[in-house]
Formats: C-alpha cells, structure tokens, sequence
C-alpha cells in the first residue's frame, strides 16, 4: 500500500504543472492560437518567481505558504506579460506563430541565465525547500483520500484542483467561453455576430501565459530546491497533454494523470520489488512515459478534435 | 559603359530581376538583425553602461577577434547547425515543423559513434561509412513522425518531441553499454582511423575538420532536390497547400513521409560529423542536444531556401561567438542568444509590417486614383 502513496505522491510532481500549463494551452488553442512557446512562459515565470521567493525568504518572515501562493501569482503576472508578445506577433501583426513561439522559447532560458548571471555569481538560483504541507488536521485523517490528498502535499495541488473546476466552468458553461471557442472553430462566422476575435484571442493568449508561468512555479517549488534555467521540457509535455486529452478539459486531466503516473512508475521503480527484480536498465524506465505517450497517440489521433481554425491568421478581409 | 550594361540586360535578364526580388526578401532581415542587435546594446547598458559601448564592439566582431582564423574556426562551427538547420528548412517547405531535429542529430551521433569505433578503417575515407550509417539513423528517427503523421494522423509536433526524450535515452543507454568511459562518463575517444581529415597543420587550425565542406555539399544537395526535381516541387505544391496538391493528384502521405526522412538524414549528418572528431565525447547525461533547437532560428533566418541556411548558421555562430568574447565584461555570454531570439522574433513581425507597408501602398495609390476622377 505504502508504495502506491510514494508512487502517487511522486505522481503529483509532473501531474499538477502538466495540467495548470495544458489548460493554459487549452485556452490559447480553443481561441485559436498555436502556443508553443507555453515551455517559454512557464520558464519566465518561474524565474520571476524564484527570484522573488529567494528574495521573500531571505528579507522577510512571510509564512512559506504566503510566499508560495505569492510567487505564483507573480509568476502567473510575468508569464501573462510574456505571453503577450506571442499575442501581439501572431495577432495583429498576423505572423507565423510557430515562428513566434520559437523566439519566444529561444528568449526565455537566454534571459532567464543571463540576468541570473549578471546579477549573482552563478546560473542556479537557489531557494529553501519548506513548502510540503506535512498533513492537514482532521481532513488528512479520512482513510486513501486523507493519504493521498491531505498529507505530504504541496498548495498547488489545491491550485490544480481549482484550476482545473474553474476552467472547465468558463469554457464550456459561460458566454465568454462559447466566444472563446467560437474563435477557434469559425472566426469568420463568429465575427459576423458581432465578436471581437481579436480581443478574444488576446484574452485567451494571455490566459495561457498566466497559467504557464503559475505552472512554472508550481512546478520548481515542487521539484528541489533550485531552478537552473530550465523548466526540462514541461511545456512540450504540456502541448503532448492537450494533444493527447483532445482539446477537452476532463480529458487533459486523464491524459496528464496517466503520463504523470508512468513518469513516477519510470523514476521511483526501485521501490516497486516486482519491477526492480527485472533489473532493466535504468534509461529504460526513463523513456517510457514518451513511448507510453506515443503508442496512446497512434491510436487516439486518428479521431483527433482540434478546432478547425487552430493556427490560422485571422484577416478580416478574408470573410 | 551603357553598351556593357545593355548587354548585360540582354545575355543575363533574370540577374537583375532576382537580384531584387532576394534584397527585398533580405530586406527584413536585414532589419531584425539591426533592431536585435539594437536590443542587444540596450540591455548591455541596462545592466552595466559603462562597458555597453566595448560590449557591442565585441559582440560585432565575432569570430573575427583571432583575425582571419578565428573566421575560419566560425565557419568550421557552423557545420552542423547548417545542418540541423536544413533539416528544419527542408520540413518547413513541405509544411511541417521538425522541432524533432534535435533527436536526430543524437541518433546520427550514436549511429556514427558506434560504426566508428566498430569499423575504424582508416584515413582518410573512414568517416564515410559513419557519416552514412548516422545519416540513416536519423533519417529513420525522423521517417517515424512522418509515417505516424501521414497514416495515423499524429500531430508531427509532438510526436517528435516524444522522439526527442526517447532519443535521449536511448543514447545515452546505448553509448553505456557499448564505448564508454567511466571516468568521463562520456563515449570514448574517435579512433584516428575514423575522423574526419583535417584541412590545416597549423595549431591554431588543428581541429578544423571537412565537417564545413560537407554540410556545404549537403546544402546544395537540398537546393537541388528543392528547385530542380519532382520531388522538391510536390513537396512545395504539399507545404502550399495539401489538399490542392493531393486533389493534383499527388502521394501527400508519401511526401510527408519522405520530407520527414530526408529532414532526419540531413539532421543525422550533422550529429554524425558533430563527433567524428578528435575533441568531443557524447556524456550520457539526459540532454537534449541545443542544435536541434538552434537549427530552428537557423532556418528562419535562411529563409527557407537551403542557400540561405548557410549563411544564416556562419552568423548566428558568429554572434555566438561574440557572445563568448563578452566573458572578458561583465556580461554573461548567453546574450547573443537574446538576441538571436529577438531577430527570429522580429522576423516573425516583418510579415505583418510588410502587409502594412503594402496596405499604405495601396491606400495610396487607390487616394490617386480617387483624386485624379475628381
């Protein structure tokens, strides 16, 4: 029993920055706009909520919690920022947003190890790890869901848990959500009554880049107890999650729980006696999720419901 | 004079026009670089005014500071992110993203590695044999992203990114268990009999290889199949549009299959000759190789043509090393990647400027005209 909780607790390390970062991507895309720079966005904000949460812990006595949920905000805040300059290229000045998002992606880690350079001594920026929530009263006492959500956890599991709720709610049940979706399915139509695709492409783009650098955040906190300029691929994981999940909120969950359950599977196997005794490398066990994920694609693809103006310019002249 | 010129016009009538028609393509490159190098300056003011001016000094002259050798080691660098960026080049004509570039070079890489400590045959045609088996490794890696795209309809994006990590494993599981050092936790050394020749004796020069020669050929190789063959013109007519060439009657899943192969060989080349070298050990730590993901700005900057790639990875690997020359500042050397990423990004709006330019244009003329019926 005991390593299900480790397997799961490990579990939570790649499920929860998957799915904040892949229902960003979930907004960006339903409106229409390719963003693959998530892994830019979420890099950027990590960064700004790193240095933020070694500065809090080095000058102030903020709870670490407080100073959690601050850095995500603050993260959230400069991926939004970032995540506007992919907004206005692909937007208004109508330009390849693959070719965007790329720039976005190259500037990211180059700004993020620069400025740490030039500021500090080294590239790693280091942080004190205090932020597990050991158990919470009473509610961690409820047998399997007391072990498994209320006890050794981290906050943003709770952020996940409302992200994933509230993002479901405005884009499938509010009229902000129909538009939003209208825009990546026939701009063109939606337009025509009245919508202003390009607002609502701007919203969804930032959208995406608030949850991106939040995720970010989460996901460094979650991870040790320094963030080297890298956020190791999360947010092309995240795109392969959206992918994976079909467009659709309750899906991309199942998708980010099965890749985050094999990724632990994958690292924690030594603890696991009946895999362990088949002695396989361990590089074996690491490439696993991307194989799992590969084989889920081939037969899921085929069916796939990207919305249909997914990457197009918007150009009004053309209706 | 004007005689010469006459006939000039008369014998060569399309240099002039074409001429034209690449300065106004460079045009917005040409800019991009200007304004990233502009930002470039500005941040170096920012965070230290005082060395800013020197900063830009050395960022411009690059390659150049060790005089015409350090120009010849610029070149010798750029080998295989010509490469890698020929590989994107060539997907993006046929309208796909191999953002998987990355993943190939490191199959190419291991493919080379093995066969060359396996068959060491000697100099100065021993690196052939590596140079082809890690051609086809790639050229395999990228076939399988293709395939799943044309039968199963896999989106190539992330279906390469997956074959980006399993790549990373699966190197580093292989180099483990075949040519290893411990110590350095890196591939052993290339056997003499298996790397490529070296051009010049001198010290400095030493580790100059043919490596730029062959991603030369190679480029031009992509120009042809590009602009003179068949093939080249379906998978222009497939990157325009899919279902126009497909209504021409054209194999679509076929092209998108074999575009997706041929960018993994010219990928697989790159990491070949990236380590048939004296100099460099493949360390199996889980890395995904950053020339993959340069080969990217590489092809945007080339423009999509494969000519184009060369000269945009001689100066991207000359800003780098610009960049490097910054270590003598204050400044970190990661800013020629700032502001790499600025230009690509600055390329990425020249479209919409130049629709703008051309929408004022039109305004224009059509205000005339308008004018002139008064």
């Amino acid at each position: 029993m005991d390593v299900i909780y480790i397997i799961i607790e490990n579990a939570f390390f790649s499920i929860i920055p998957l799915i904040i970062v892949a229902f960003g991507g979930l907004y960006a895309e339903r409106s229409g706009v390719t963003n693959i720079a998530l892994e830019g966005q979420m890099l950027m904000g990590a960064f700004a909520g790193i240095l933020l949460v070694r500065s809090l812990q080095n000058q102030t006595s903020l709870e670490p919690q407080m100073i959690f949920i601050i850095a995500m905000i603050v993260g959230g805040i400069v991926g939004l920022i970032f995540a506007l300059t992919h907004a206005y290229s692909s937007i208004i000045m109508k330009s390849d947003q693959i070719i965007s998002a790329t720039a976005l992606n190259l500037f990211a880690p180059a700004f993020a190890i620069f400025t740490a350079r030039t500021i500090q001594t080294g590239q790693q920026i280091q942080f004190t790890s205090n932020f597990l929530i050991r158990k919470i009263p009473i509610l961690s006492e409820i047998p399997i869901i007391g072990e498994i959500f209320f006890s050794r956890v981290y906050l943003s599991l709770y952020v996940a848990i409302l992200v994933i709720f509230i993002g479901w709610f405005v884009l499938m049940k509010t009229r902000f959500g129909l538009r939003l979706r209208a825009c990546g399915e026939n701009p063109h139509a939606a337009d025509s009554l009245g919508v202003n695709i390009y607002r609502v492409r701007f919203i969804g783009v930032a959208i995406s880049g608030f949850l991106a650098g939040l995720g970010g955040v989460a996901f460094i906190i979650s991870i040790g107890s320094e963030f080297n300029a890298t956020v190791s691929g999360f947010g092309f994981l995240a795109i392969a999650v959206l992918i994976f999940g079909n467009w659709n909120p309750f899906r991309i969950v199942l998708a980010a729980s099965i890749f985050g359950l094999l990724r632990s599977l994958s690292s924690s196997y030594y603890s696991i006696p009946f895999i362990y005794n088949l002695d396989l490398p361990t590089q074996i066990y690491g490439m696993l999720p991307y194989i799992a994920t590969l084989v889920v694609l081939i037969f899921f693809s085929k069916n796939s419901k990207a919305p249909k103006a997914l990457g197009q310019i918007y150009d009004q002249g053309k209706r | 004079m004007k005689q010469i010129k006459k006939w000039m016009e008369i014998l060569f009538p399309k240099i002039k026009q074409n001429m034209k028609s690449s300065f106004t393509k460079l045009n917005p490159i040409l800019i991009s670089v200007l304004l990233g190098l502009l930002v470039g300056f500005i941040i170096m003011f920012i965070f230290n005014p005082a060395q800013s001016f020197e900063g830009l000094y050395l960022l411009l002259i690059g390659g150049f500071k060790d005089g015409f050798p350090g120009f010849i080691i610029v070149l010798h660098k750029s080998a295989p992110i010509i490469l890698t960026g020929l590989a994107v080049t060539f997907a993006f004509r046929t309208g796909l993203f191999n953002i998987g570039a990355a993943g190939q070079f490191m199959v190419g890489a291991l493919a080379a590695i093995i066969t060359g400590h396996a068959f060491s045959i000697g100099q100065p045609f021993g690196w052939i044999l590596p140079v082809i088996v890690g051609a086809l490794a790639g050229g395999i890696w990228g076939f399988v992203p293709g395939l799943l795209k044309a039968t199963r309809n896999v989106n190539e994006v992330v279906a390469s990114i997956m074959m980006n990590y399993i790549a990373a494993y699966f190197v580093s599981l292989v180099i483990q268990r075949t040519y290893y050092n411990e110590t350095t936790t890196s591939s052993l050394s290339m056997p003499t009999g298996s790397r490529l020749p070296t051009i010049f004796n001198s010290l400095q020069l030493s580790s100059v290889d043919i490596s730029f020669i062959i991603a030369v050929i190679v480029a031009i190789i992509a120009h042809i199949i590009l602009s003179k063959t068949v093939l080249g013109f379906e998978l222009k007519a497939s990157g325009f549009s899919l279902d126009a060439s497909k209504y021409a009657g054209m194999n679509t899943k076929r092209n998108v299959i074999l575009a997706m192969g041929i960018s993994g060989l010219f990928a697989g080349i790159g990491g070949a000759i990236f380590y048939l070298t004296a100099s460099r050990e493949y360390n199996i730590g889980i890395q995904i190789a950053a020339e993959g993901f340069t080969g990217i700005s590489v092809a945007l900057l080339g423009l999509g043509e494969p000519i184009g790639v060369i000269f945009s990875a001689i100066f991207l690997t000359h800003l780098k090393e610009g960049g490097f020359n910054l270590q003598s500042l204050v400044y970190a050397t990661e800013l020629s990647d700032i502001i790499n990423a600025v230009i690509v990004y600055f390329v990425s709006i020249s479209v919409g400027i130049q629709l703008y330019f051309k929408y004022l244009k039109k305004k224009r003329s059509l205000q005339k005209e308008l004018g002139g019926d008064k």
